[in-house]
């Protein structure tokens, strides 16, 4: 079944699924860095390299970024993982995971609503569990720069989405900074694709990151 | 709204609007490292949707992908370690 709009826009398909919150939380941070820098990690589970997921971080007007984790997309089937993120902000971050309806059984505490199956019989919406709602897309090029958009009060950054890239830059008297790539936001519009002083090291070192493209969607559901 | 559908739940908090736009996922596979190719994506429109990298563990990822959608063809040389591309379509 697919419903479309008056301008033919479909809203509802038990073909192209749409994503379900599978977890949410928060975190606090687990150690700092000496550019003050929190570290984070969330422990959830995720489907493999077949399904997509969207591991989404809330806005303090923090400087924000992925860090390295034991997610390995090789392996098949559902993941058991640390997601590590960084952030400028000392306090604990929010965070929403959404997965296709068919990745992992899921329970609700309701049967009023509707649900829609696909031709293979797994479920394609269920209106009992929040579903993924867009609403805007970051799209990060090579460069860093200032994005506007239009005017969210709390985002969701799909942070897993970033296009990580690192690099090391000296700063004299025998030392070096670790920086790596991140966002900011920096009003109710605007975003700013920066590199974040991650760590401050005691050698000399000099390694130019290299930047790439990808879209980073703004994130949000409806009744949570 | 004068068009559309709405689905309440039964303490009457909206859980659907059709004027929303919801995230849809089209296809999602893994390129390995140091790798390039190609690879037709039908069900994917580039005018209503994006495509994205996720590095999963691995922050050694540099790619380069382009999708022609008259073709529904992507493709992409990975020169890092391996990543995710996934295409969603907004509707």
């Amino acid at each position: 079944m697919q419903v479309f709009d008056e301008q033919g826009r479909l809203t509802l398909s038990d073909i192209s699924q749409s994503m379900k919150l599978t977890d949410s939380g928060s975190v606090s941070s687990i150690d700092v860095s000496n550019t003050g820098i929190y570290e984070y990690d969330a422990n959830v589970t995720v489907p493999d390299s077949s399904r997509p997921f969207l591991f989404c971080v809330k806005s303090d007007f923090d400087k924000l970024t992925l860090g390295p984790s034991n997610y390995d997309p090789t392996v098949s089937g559902p993941s058991n993982v640390d997601i590590k993120f960084f952030s400028s902000f000392s306090g604990p971050k929010e965070y929403r995971l959404y997965t296709t309806f068919d990745f992992e059984s899921y329970s609700t505490t309701t049967n009023f609503g509707m649900k829609l199956f696909s031709p293979d019989g797994n479920i394609s919406y269920d209106s009992r569990v929040p579903e993924a709602i867009f609403e805007d897309l970051l799209q990060i090029t090579t460069s860093n720069e200032t994005i506007t958009h239009s005017s969210i009060s709390t985002p969701f950054y799909a942070i897993n989405l970033f296009p990580v890239s690192q690099g090391l830059s000296p700063i004299g008297g025998g030392r070096s900074v670790f920086r790596r790539r991140g966002l900011q936001q920096i009003s109710s519009t605007e975003r700013e694709i920066l590199f974040i002083d991650m760590l401050i090291i005691n050698q000399f070192q000099s390694q130019s990151p290299t930047n790439f493209a990808s879209n980073v969607p703004i994130v949000t559901s409806l009744g949570i | 709204m004068s068009f559309g559908i709405e689905i309440y739940d039964n303490t009457n908090s909206i859980k659907f609007s059709s004027e929303n736009q919801t995230i849809r996922s089209i296809f999602s596979f893994l390129v390995e490292a140091e790798s390039s190719g190609s690879i037709v994506v039908s069900s994917y429109d580039s005018s209503k949707g994006f495509v994205s990298i996720d590095v999963a563990g691995n922050l050694g990822v540099v790619i380069d992908y382009n999708f022609d959608n008259s073709s529904k063809v992507f493709s992409w040389n990975s020169s890092g370690g391996a990543a995710i591309v996934s295409f969603f379509n907004i509707e």
